[in-house]
């Protein structure tokens, strides 16, 4: 087991004021407590612990962002955690719910399955032609609905584009847990072309779905489905579906990301990744590098998480278009010069309040939609441990 | 014209704290909305499609849906018909019943169904309905499926 | 006659759904402009026009119920299957310097010093033209009333030409040639698309015994 020292720098204070790092925070507070409470503060005690240990932690990490001005590292934490809560948070309520985290055909019919923002690309050609969705959930007014999904997704693409997969996604953060395991890469070359195989993907997953009338990257491609819900196996093709989902999972979001220290799902695998690359193309948030102050030295080529610069991109001074504005690049140049940029802005002009337009709206998703995982999975902890019970 | 870019891309940044807000604190309005204006439901392979017929029991009912045949396309060759039979409660141990699948008028198969460990028998009368493709008790029905072939 | 054609105007979106996988990859991959794959869409249309004719020369000869019971036996579409995944892979990973398809002023001659670049759209539409979709079954029960072959065969052409009008913008895909990653991304498609037909292909050989 390495021994990780904590870089000095993560804690030291950037050059903004403490004054200006409080306001700034201030309607992040407001804002956080009314999105993870959902409108309605806890009254029961354990429930009061779980919340109050979510606010800290979610405002404690916004702060230390402002304050320090690292972006990434803050949330990396918050991400990987968000991504644990959830495995935790929803497996336990589907234990309540149906006893096992089994998906039967029963659930399926009465439409039970939470929608996952990872199906869509394979629903919208349905969708548009026959006004159907092809995924066994329902519709609206339920927890994870289809509609509900749907305008969590429309809206943080709108505001974020492909930083939905940085700052969102609830599955992410298990490869980027895995692939910060590894200081040294033990693998450093990755061939070019392996960048294109989510676009690939996402063109096979499309127009399978759109054959077969039902969702392929579900029913064959995801791993995820080791973690959260999987269907009992009940034929040999479900078998079969269920060691591909394995296999997956520990070659691409275990192994692998040990191995390269990148997120190799979401930067090599993932159709919904290329699919929300698109989104970027509209976004105002983007990443400048400053070519001036550049002196070539690749820190952030190879640091990338998800493959999204390339020393073409660089000497073109912004990311490639699957850039998850994660922030990594920022934290690792050593001269400074890249930075969060608005589309219309020159390079390197008022980063500063780039970064705290792009950090509201990014951290506002994060808080409220990873914020209620936590605060779920805390719950469940604390009750496991006060009662021995998660239910 | 710079400064006018300049203007503009702080205003849109900050409407994106505004979409932020507006997406996560108004979702249940507007998934409502969304529904309304797309008209978007889930695909009848799943809910089985609406229902075609009812048929009264006195204490129970028997729902037929349409036959199933949905595809991107034109229809596929291979398809359902599902059946429910609700509610739970007031069910009787066995059922025993003919069956329409396409609401035609004709009897495509018979059906006898213990409901009390949900074990079902299919009998076909025509070419069109194959097989019983699956039985299930759901909390408030108890369902069937029977595999169908387009004419 | 014409009856063939209609019936392939009214289903020919359903053949075009079924051979998208195969097709587009492949346009990709190739990353040609419109006139060229214009080509390559011909050669894999005149793939598809041989595994029909192939079809009505069999409905015509062996009894058209014989031939429909070869579209219900799984093992044999299997087999097709497996063999259309087997050349896609080829396609896919293994084709890195192979020669356009779409080189038209010169494929003659490639054909003639034994390059034959256009076996490979023609295969791919050769074998999703056996690959017996639910458009050609009905085509293949119609083709049931008639007891000569040039009957048989006037019948499959027609209804060729039907489906083939849902194939006329394909080559519009062409226009995505100016971006070269999309070559990567058609051959690494047309390499998943192959683990799909793959897998499809054994489970209808296994049959029974796998479900």
């Amino acid at each position: 087991m390495t021994n990780r020292v904590i870089n000095p720098d993560i804690l030291r204070p950037s050059a903004v004021s403490p004054l200006k790092v409080l306001l700034c925070s201030l309607p992040m507070l407001i804002l956080t407590a009314f999105l993870i409470s959902r409108g309605s503060m806890p009254v029961e005690p354990l429930k009061v612990v779980a919340f109050s240990m979510t606010y800290i932690l979610i405002n404690g990490l916004f702060f230390l962002m402002i304050y320090t001005g690292k972006v990434y590292h803050y949330r990396a934490i918050l991400f990987i955690t968000v991504a644990v809560a959830f495995i935790i948070a929803f497996g336990a309520n589907l234990l309540e719910e149906r006893g096992s985290m089994l998906l039967r055909t029963e659930n399926t019919l009465a439409g039970d399955a939470p929608f996952c923002h990872l199906v869509i690309p394979a629903i919208i050609i349905p969708a548009v032609v026959t006004k159907t969705i092809i995924f066994p959930g329902t519709i609206i007014d339920r927890f994870a609905s289809i509609s509900g999904m749907l305008v969590l997704w429309l809206g943080a693409s709108v505001a974020l584009g492909r930083g939905w997969c940085s700052w969102v996604c609830f599955y992410g953060g298990l490869d980027e847990g895995f692939s910060c395991l590894c200081r040294k890469p033990v693998i450093k070359n990755i061939a070019d072309q392996w960048r294109y195989l989510p676009w690939a993907v996402l063109l096979v997953v499309v127009l399978v779905s759109a054959l077969t009338f039902s969702p392929a990257y579900c029913e064959w491609l995801c791993p995820f489905k080791t973690v959260t819900e999987f269907s009992a196996i009940t034929s040999f093709k479900i078998l079969v579906q269920t060691i591909i989902f394995l296999l997956l999972f520990i070659s691409l979001v275990v192994v692998l990301p040990i191995l390269t220290g990148r997120r190799i799902q979401c930067g090599l695998f993932c159709p919904f990744a290329a699919f929300q690359a698109l989104t970027n193309k509209f976004n105002i948030f983007t990443i400048g590098i400053n070519r001036e102050k550049c002196v070539e030295c690749k820190r952030c080529v190879k640091g990338c998480p998800t493959f999204s610069l390339d020393t073409v991109s660089v000497k073109q001074g912004k990311p490639l278009l699957s850039c998850t504005k994660c922030g990594k690049c920022i934290d690792n140049c050593p001269k400074q010069a890249i930075s969060f940029r608005l589309k219309g802005i020159p390079v390197g002009v008022n980063t500063q309040s780039a970064k705290i337009l792009f950090l509201y709206p990014a951290f506002t998703f994060a808080a409220a939609v990873g914020g209620g995982f936590i605060y779920g999975a805390l719950i469940r902890v604390l009750k496991l441990i006060t009662t021995g019970s998660m239910f | 014209m710079r400064r006018l870019r300049v203007v503009l891309s702080y205003i849109v940044a900050v409407l994106m704290i505004v979409v932020a807000v507006a997406a996560l604190a108004g979702s249940n309005f507007l998934a409502a909305k969304l529904v309304a204006v797309t008209g978007i439901r889930v695909s009848p392979w799943y809910t089985g499609g609406e229902v075609a017929n009812i048929i009264e029991h006195g204490s129970y009912q028997t729902l037929i849906h349409r036959p199933v045949f949905d595809a991107l396309i034109d229809q596929a060759t291979e398809g359902f018909v599902q059946l429910d039979w609700q509610p739970l409660a007031a069910l009787p141990e066995y059922i025993d019943e003919d069956i329409d699948c396409f609401g035609n008028g004709n009897i495509d198969g018979h059906i006898k169904l213990d409901t009390r460990n949900n074990i079902a028998q299919f009998t076909s009368y025509s070419s069109q309905a194959v097989s019983l493709a699956g039985s299930y008790k759901l909390k408030d029905r108890v369902t069937i499926r029977v595999v169908l072939l387009r004419d | 006659m014409v009856q063939g054609f209609f019936l392939g105007l009214s289903t020919g979106a359903v053949c075009l759904a079924y051979c998208a996988p195969t097709l587009v990859p492949y346009i990709l991959g190739e990353g040609k402009g419109v006139w060229q794959t214009s080509i390559i869409v011909a050669q894999f249309l005149g793939g598809r026009l041989l595994g029909y004719l192939f079809f009505a020369v069999i409905a015509w000869g062996l009894n058209c119920s014989l031939v429909n019971q070869l579209g219900s036996n799984e093992g044999a579409i299997g087999v097709i299957y497996i063999i259309l995944a087997a050349a896609l892979a080829l396609y896919g990973l293994a084709n890195k310097s192979a020669l356009c398809a779409g080189r038209s002023s010169t494929w003659s001659g490639l054909w003639l010093n034994g390059q034959r670049p256009a076996m490979i759209p023609m295969s791919l539409g050769f074998l999703t033209g056996l690959n017996l979709c639910p458009p050609f079954l009905l085509a293949l029960a119609n083709a049931s009333e008639f007891n000569q072959l040039s009957q048989s065969i006037l019948f499959f052409f027609n209804f060729f030409l039907g489906t083939t009008v849902y194939f006329i913008p394909a080559p519009l895909l062409g226009t995505f040639n100016w971006l070269p990653a999309f070559k990567v991304v058609g051959k690494l498609a047309a390499a998943i698309t192959a683990i799909y037909y793959l897998y499809t292909g054994i489970v209808m050989i296994g049959g029974g015994l796998l479900l």
